[in-house]
């Protein structure tokens, strides 16, 4: 009978008992994420032309851009429905929608997931 | 007086002490498993949050379940858990309940507590409960020889089957290293102690004895078909069978509350060190839960019969030889 | 016998990426599949149906599980539109049970033996098969509702005979998350018979792949597995790539950068698989400590492709993000520490008696066995099949990378996890080899969102073992046919042959082994992305009886032992 290859695990255990523990009490602290990371899409309104080349790009068809005026229009990027690839991003040629690293998105009804925000059209110099 | 006896039992260190005390013990075996495993671990409060959260759940039985059965033996866990608790010392030497013999009631208790559980599972008309009754059935024979025997030859050492007898002796029995024979006693004592240990881990259905409700195979065992307050007794009942353990273990190997006269705070201090051989014994018990992995049903009653119980019974034949040639 | 021998033999035609394709009728195929087995051509790695206009094909992909001969030789049987009583090949094959199934409720193939539905509600209509041509996904939605799917009674327990009774694992379950079904017939505590039913989670993903642009299909593709999305993006563009005729032109950074990505999420894939494993037998504070540690590869997973589990980084033609010195040296030492933490769950999952001894000689596969049953990836390699795509048929940057394909031979849960570990810690290896030798350049190729003309197929080394994607593309915005065929399907035929004498108990492990992933297995809730619209199938519709088809074509007789 080999009793030493029982309960070989004590020691991390006893060295885990003491050190600071890894996890975070969720709603109360979170986890940093990276710089990088694919998160909620978010338009700049100042820098966007218009072009519609995200709103053709988008898989999923989570950006869509209504006319409201002759200048007004309005953005709408549909969290309900983004995949968060960022293919839109890399499409932009004038930097005007960036993923951001904010994943808390949740919410209790599904029309507050749409992201509304108004662009005016701009005057071609 | 009258008013007083009452309070004491209901009270402290009665049924609601009791409690108390299960809860928070049951709280430190979980935030130290946690913690073994680099978790945060839950709120103090969490299990009493449990508790209070399945009393308020609807109950729901399953088609072709004896439902009688199955609202009786809650029940009757409970208040067989709840009248261990009892016999136990806390603040002094002696339980609420002390009589000749009282070992041998709580053994008798604990037997019943474990093989109610067989009918819980059986009587739900369950598959993976009746699988499961039949593994705690087998788990708990096979626990209950092994942890009898080991206590048997500690109230071998005391001369008497009273717990409060049995405790007094071995408070006493650290300072007084009178013979020869008492030091070798050292070694029978701590066999018995690691086999008792061991098998409560088999009687609380703990890591690596915990078959009787493995979860990823038969759900929860014996329990799966318990809904509501059902649940949340058998749930303390098992709470309480923690503090039932590990106190009579902290009294009968460790000495339990001992008896200092140091004037007004004689039963404060009592009280402390109780607390202090009880957290140890618990300590033990999540450590070895938590690093361990699940044994089969097979495996373990096999561990049980094959190693545990030859060796509880060379422990009590150890003190038994001790005590007749070597003077203790 | 070499492809030059077949291109002699037989009427071949290669296909875009250059594979053999053997062209058959229903009379020949038959034989040319059991001549081409007898050869050696053991693994069916699956069935391909597709709809040519006013005609149908049946592609039978086959290859040799050995070392350094694993291309695949295609046997295309064309046939009318209506084919019937087309042979069966589940004598020479017995895992092809599930794919013949697949043509047959998707395409109309009938075969010489009809079986029960497999995929498709039983009050499915007999004469509509999904993936004909002239059926949209709206069609097939309002038919569905009408049907009224998921609201039928619950799934009944099966009789059990005398002295055993029935225990049911699954749709739901705590041992695995993901709906499949096992029925479970026991005595005592000993496993006498058991019964397998999938399809739960059948979410028309072919059909939905059609209908998509090749850009949308980047992201749905990596939809269909949370654990190993990246290997079927990379066998999506990499089959894309053979189309186009690019596959060459890939730039050597962009190619070395999939190697990383693929490899990372192995580690990812088997740490969580051990854990898993170790939380099965009951041994959760193993479950805690690996999950612990497999947060530093899915930190790095974040760090440089962006997201934790669906990673996107591919693109046709290349990747998508670059790795900056900064991001190579951090990852660098990251890998490291966790090769020092890996060895550590080494040590006790392979040393601590109590978990050992459930693993040890529970759920094993013979060599022969395995290769009957063509399982793969490495639940193969733990029964000493040698063979690993990333070595035989080489892929991406694997051919310039070193590695060893670690096998072992005893075939058992024990075995598989041996494997695992040793196949972590060779990933890491390679990780870090190749982020030290990183070559400069391009990333990707652009890509003008229309594909040429023409047909070829991937094989992917996924976590799990053997991934096989098939494009067929008439030219346009998306593709004709695409066909995917996951890992688990191939393991699930030969799970069953592993409960022989199993107790209560190994179930978990078992069923661990082949480390199943209902979403990749099932690709098949007809979702249309445009009115949002989704059914999900549930419940007596999804059923597949195969057990009984298996007890006929199997070498021993398992399941009444």
């Amino acid at each position: 009978m080999s009793i030493t290859k029982y309960l070989v695990a004590g020691k991390t255990a006893l060295v885990n008992l003491f050190s600071k523990p890894n996890t975070v009490l969720f709603p109360n602290e979170m986890v940093e994420t990276s710089e990088d990371y694919r998160g909620t899409p978010v338009l700049v309104p100042e820098n966007c032309t218009l072009c519609k080349k995200c709103e053709r790009i988008c898989p999923t068809l989570a950006i869509k851009i209504e006319k409201l005026g002759d200048v007004e229009h309005q953005f709408i990027i549909d969290l309900g429905r983004c995949c968060y690839c960022g293919e839109c991003e890399a499409v932009c040629n004038f930097d005007s929608i960036h993923l951001q690293n904010v994943w808390m998105t949740a919410e209790m009804d599904r029309e507050k997931l749409k992201r509304i925000s108004t662009v005016y059209k701009r005057r071609k110099k | 007086m009258m008013i007083l006896r009452i309070l004491e039992f209901f009270i402290f260190p009665g049924a609601l002490f009791a409690i108390v005390l299960s809860v928070i013990l049951m709280w430190l075996v979980r935030k130290l498993a946690a913690r073994m495993e680099n978790r945060v671990g839950p709120p103090f409060l969490q299990p009493l949050y449990d508790f209070a959260k399945l009393l308020a759940k609807e109950r729901v039985y399953p088609e072709k379940s004896m439902r009688l059965v199955l609202w009786l033996i809650p029940i009757l866990q409970f208040s067989v858990a709840l009248t261990m608790s009892l016999f136990l010392p806390i603040i002094s030497p002696e339980g609420l309940i002390s009589f000749d013999g009282d070992l041998f009631f709580f053994l008798f208790l604990l037997g019943i507590h474990g093989s109610s559980a067989f009918f819980l599972g059986w009587m739900s008309n369950n598959p993976y409960g009746g699988s499961g009754s039949g593994r705690a059935v087998l788990i708990e024979l096979s626990f209950e020889i092994p942890l009898s025997l080991s206590l048997a030859g500690i109230a071998n050492v005391a001369r008497s089957m009273r717990i409060s007898e049995i405790t007094l002796y071995m408070a006493g029995v650290f300072f007084t290293f009178g013979s020869f024979g008492k030091i070798l006693l050292i070694i029978p004592w701590s066999l018995l102690l690691i086999i008792s240990l061991i098998s409560t881990l088999g009687a609380l259905e703990y890591n690596p004895f915990s078959a009787g409700h493995a979860e990823t195979e038969i759900v929860a065992g014996w329990m799966t078909e318990l809904t509501g307050p059902d649940l949340a007794l058998v749930k303390m009942s098992e709470f309480l069978n923690l503090t039932n353990l590990s106190v009579l273990i902290a009294a009968l190997f460790l000495g339990g509350p001992p008896v200092y006269e140091i004037g007004l705070y004689t039963r404060f201090v009592t009280f402390l060190v109780f607390l202090v051989k009880t957290l140890l014994v618990v300590f033990a018990l999540a450590f070895i839960k938590t690093i361990s992995s699940r044994l089969r049903v097979d495996q373990s009653t096999e561990g049980m019969w094959k190693y545990l119980l030859p060796l509880a019974l060379g422990g009590v034949i150890l003190i038994l030889l001790i005590q007749q040639y070597g003077g203790a | 016998m070499s492809t030059v021998q077949v291109k002699e033999n037989y009427n071949t035609e290669t296909m875009n990426d250059g594979t053999v394709l053997i062209k058959s009728d229903e009379e020949s195929f038959h034989r040319i599949l059991g001549n081409l087995y007898k050869s050696g051509y053991t693994h069916l790695s699956t069935i391909i149906g597709a709809q040519h206009g006013d005609s149908l094909t049946i592609d039978y992909p086959v290859s040799r599980p050995m070392k350094d001969s694993g291309q695949a030789i295609f046997v295309r049987l064309q046939t009318g539109l209506d084919p019937k009583d087309i042979k069966t090949v589940t004598d020479l094959y017995p895992s092809a049970v599930v794919y013949e199934q697949e043509v047959a409720e998707m395409l109309g193939v009938k075969f010489d033996e009809p079986r029960p539905h497999l995929l498709l509600p039983d009050s499915f209509p007999k004469d509509l098969y999904p993936l004909r041509k002239e059926v949209t996904s709206t069609d097939i939605i309002k038919i569905l509702d009408e049907l009224g799917v998921g609201k039928e009674e619950p799934q009944t327990i099966k009789e059990a005979p005398e002295d055993e009774y029935c225990m049911s694992i699954g749709p739901q379950h705590p041992t695995h998350k993901e709906p499949i079904r096992f029925q479970f017939f026991i005595e005592g505590e000993t496993v006498k018979d058991v019964d397998l039913r999938i399809g739960f989670n059948h979410r028309g993903l072919e059909k939905a792949l059609e209908e998509e642009t090749w850009v949308q299909n980047l992201y749905l593709i990596e939809r269909i597995c949370g654990i190993c999305s990246a290997s079927h993006q990379l066998a999506y563009v990499q089959s894309a790539e053979k189309i186009q005729g690019i596959v060459d032109e890939i730039p050597d950074r962009a190619s070395w950068l999939r190697v990383l990505v693929s490899e990372l999420e192995r580690i990812h894939s088997h740490v969580l698989w051990y854990g898993v494993l170790a939380h099965d037998g009951g041994y959760d504070f193993m479950f805690h400590i690996t999950w612990r540690d497999r947060e530093i590869v899915m930190d790095i997973l974040e760090e440089i492709t962006g997201n934790r589990v669906n990673y996107s980084i591919e693109t046709i033609g290349g990747v998508r993000r670059d790795l900056t010195p900064d991001q190579v040296t951090n990852t660098i030492a990251k890998l490291k520490e966790l090769r020092g933490l890996v060895m550590k769950h080494y040590d006790i999952l392979d040393k601590e008696k109590s978990f050992v001894k459930r693993i040890m000689d529970i759920g094993a596969l013979s060599y022969e066995q395995s290769i009957k049953m063509a399982s793969v990836g490495p639940t193969a390699r733990s029964s000493g099949v040698n063979f690993d795509l990333r070595r035989d048929v080489p892929y991406a940057a694997y051919k310039e990378i070193p590695f060893d394909v670690i096998t072992r031979t005893e075939g058992d849960v024990h075995a598989s996890m041996m494997v695992r570990l040793d196949e972590t810690i060779e990933s890491i290896d390679m990780c870090i080899y190749v982020l030290e030798n990183l070559p400069g350049g391009e990333i990707a190729l652009p890509f003008k969102n229309r594909l040429k003309e023409g047909a070829a197929h991937t094989r992917v080394e996924a976590p799990r073992g053997e991934n096989i994607h098939y494009i067929n593309s008439i030219g346009g915005k998306s593709p004709d046919r695409h066909k995917v065929r996951a890992p688990t399907l191939a393991n699930i035929t030969s799970l069953l042959l592993r409960f022989r004498e199993a107790q209560v108990a190994d179930i978990p492990m078992i069923i661990r082994l082949i480390d199943p992933c209902v979403g990749c297995m099932e690709r098949v809730t007809f979702t249309d992305l445009k009115t949002e619209k989704s059914v999900d199938m549930s419940g007596k519709q999804l059923v597949g009886r195969i057990n009984s088809q298996l007890k006929k074509h199997l070498p021993v007789r398992i399941f009444k032992v």
